[in-house]
């Protein structure tokens, strides 16, 4: 086979790569990374991305559900620019809002089976809010990146198919100032090897519980 | 028992409506029927006795608690509208409204988030009566603090919430500042002066009057200008309106901290016809969190004056210091739930006390358990326990009237809720 002939099987083997398995594509490589709050422990619900990677692919959009009076996931991450898609599963009425700027937006009321997209074009963190219902709380995370994630309960998130190169890495989560999320350091990425970083926050990371009347009930005001 | 049946239907009535409209007009409300077994020496206050329970040894065993509808109505995506359609006995007007009054919610455009309420409606003060229609998750009767907002407390008037979430903040705590002014609940305080603390689940209706007991404080040692008629504890009479302010800490329902300053800013000298207006004033301290083991504590309490009439100098005429604190301890056991509570209240008056003697030093106890048997019908059980001294020694107008220095005043209740869901 001539070097012509390779060179268009690698671009085959790449097309077919990226159709069927979205975000594996040829040459990237998987960044682990791990967050542990001021005491140690796993932070679940951290942001984290790489702001120098605008490579295409990444994750897909987002959808925020509005389930048992809470935004399910309470954290999400998007690219600037993306809609977010807003479905409500609960039997009542919800009214999202947020008042960040630039980001400040409302939606009109809704309940069943209405979906509603809001775009966010500029980064910048969105503190979700219900104006029926004064305790839910959820965010949105805008980014300047195509490769972000937020971490599990095990305070761990996997980013794929990030290019070779040194990459800064940001973290956020709530408790955190919303202007600018901080760099928690670098990853390395080579062709040939996965890269992992671990890093330490100053809060511990959030992790809303199922919501359910425990010992005390209502009051909602 | 023909009304709790046609309170039932139109209840169903109610529900059958509310299904076809969806979420924008919600009913929610409930009957509830009694078994009772009073042990006391008084008369129940409600019959012009010096009972402090609801029901005395001559009621029972079937008694009617309560129906009511509760009504939220959207009308625009900001404006909510609130109605409490109540019908507790037929000793006075047996069907009326608790609350009834207008919510404005605007969307918020800053981290301070604006909540208003213009209209007829409970100050948010209970901790306890935090379901529809005023009512308790945790047990049949209400704390000494929470029975008397039931019976003498309401605004007619004007309120805003101001609030934020601290997400800054571990646990996202919400600082919340209150404030309102309104007009009415002049007479509030004149049960507690004459009557004392008491404890049980009966609101008063915006529109109601409430009997005033026959103490020796009041007959036949002087006539009492509003004894006759009873009292309409929600009625203006000076035309100075009256405010309340306070200041919340909360972390959703696990903690919870609600300091509260209120002034009826009644003049005790203003009368209209027979009625006179109370100058009262109270503070108020609620706490609620849980402990380990998921077992939630309620706390309020509560010390404020109250006085009528002219200013003699040391005192006017008629004027009293009041205090009440509880516990309550409550945990859920699935469809279960176990709750115990302490009382301790007192009214002292500042007045001649040989003369008037309307002391009431107390404290109760109360043991309660619910059981959600289905989503429509919940089980309760009740045990009040109430020990009052009515004075400090036996030369007092209520021992040369015959009855007795010290009481207790106990109370079984079993009880059937039919709830609309």
């Amino acid at each position: 086979m001539g070097a012509g002939r390779w060179v268009v099987f690698r671009m085959l083997v790449a097309a077919l790569a990226g159709a069927t398995a979205p975000g594996i594509a040829w040459g990237g490589q998987q960044v682990s990374l791990a967050a542990t709050g001021p005491d140690g422990r796993p932070a679940a619900g951290v942001v984290v991305y790489l702001p120098d990677v605008r490579a295409p692919g990444g994750p897909p959009p987002v959808v925020v559900d509005q389930r048992d009076e809470a935004f399910v996931p309470a954290i999400s991450v998007v690219q600037a620019g993306s809609d977010v898609q807003f479905t409500n599963s609960d039997p009542t009425s919800h009214h999202v809002y947020s008042f960040s700027r630039p980001n400040a937006f409302a939606l009109p009321l809704y309940k069943g089976s209405d979906r509603l997209v809001q775009r966010f074009a500029r980064p910048g963190v969105v503190v979700l809010g219900c104006n029926i219902h004064d305790s839910m709380l959820g965010y949105v995370v805008v980014v300047e990146s195509t490769r972000f994630g937020v971490t599990g309960p095990d305070g761990r998130v996997t980013l794929a198919d990030v290019p070779a190169g040194r990459h800064v890495v940001r973290a956020w989560a709530p408790g955190l100032d919303r202007g600018s999320p901080p760099e928690v350091g670098a990853v390395e990425v080579s062709s040939s090897a996965p890269a992992s970083l671990s890093f330490r926050l100053d809060v511990a990371g959030y992790a809303p519980g199922p919501k359910k009347r425990g010992a005390l009930a209502g009051g909602d005001y | 028992m023909r009304g709790p049946l046609l309170v039932a239907l139109a209840l169903h009535a109610g529900l059958v409506i509310a299904a076809d409209a969806g979420d924008r007009h919600v009913f929610e409300g409930a009957v509830e029927v009694s078994a009772i077994k009073v042990s006391s020496p008084f008369t129940t206050w409600l019959d012009e006795g010096e009972g402090k329970l609801r029901f005395d040894e001559d009621d029972g065993p079937l008694e009617f608690s309560r129906a009511f509808l509760e009504y939220r109505g959207r009308l625009t995506p900001t404006v909510v509208a609130h109605g409490v359609l109540n019908i507790q006995d037929t000793k006075d007007r047996p069907l009326d409204l608790t609350e009834a009054y207008l919510e404005w919610r605007p969307v918020p455009r800053t981290p301070w988030r604006v909540r208003s309420r213009i209209g007829a409606f409970y100050p948010k003060l209970s901790l306890e009566n935090v379901d529809p229609g005023w009512s308790s998750p945790y047990g049949l009767s209400a704390s000494a603090i929470n029975t008397w907002i039931g019976e003498e407390l309401r605004t007619v008037g004007a309120e805003v919430r101001v609030s934020r979430v601290l997400s800054q903040l571990p646990l996202a705590p919400e600082l919340a500042f209150e404030g309102a002014m309104f007009y009415g609940n002049d007479p509030t305080g004149a049960l507690l002066n004459w009557r004392g603390w008491s404890l049980h689940d009966r609101q008063t209706g915006l529109t109601s009057s409430l009997p005033l007991p026959e103490i020796p404080a009041i007959e036949p040692w002087e006539p009492v200008p509003d004894n006759d008629r009873g009292l309409e504890p929600f009625e203006e009479i000076d035309h100075d309106p009256g405010f309340y302010a306070g200041v919340e800490w909360r972390m959703g329902e696990s903690f919870r901290l609600k300091y509260f300053h209120y002034d009826n800013h009644g003049d005790p000298e203003a009368l209209n016809g027979m009625d006179y207006a109370w100058q009262t004033r109270f503070d108020h301290l609620g706490l609620q969190f849980t402990l380990p083991g998921d077992i939630g504590v309620i706390s309020q309490w509560l010390d404020g004056i109250t006085r009528m009439g002219p200013d003699l100098g040391p005192w006017h005429v008629w004027d009293s210091g009041f205090d009440a604190r509880f516990l309550l301890l409550t945990r859920a056991f699935g469809r279960h739930r176990v709750s115990a509570r302490y009382d301790d209240f007192d009214v002292q008056p500042y007045n001649d006390p040989a003369k008037y003697t309307n002391r009431d030093d107390g404290h109760a106890w109360t043991a309660s358990w619910l059981y959600e048997w289905s989503a429509h019908m919940r089980l309760g059980a009740e045990y009040v326990a109430i020990a009052t001294e009515h004075c400090e020694t036996t030369q007092c107008a209520w021992v040369f009237n015959g009855l007795p220095r010290t009481s207790r005043q106990n109370q079984l209740q079993l009880s059937l809720r039919w709830t609309l869901e």
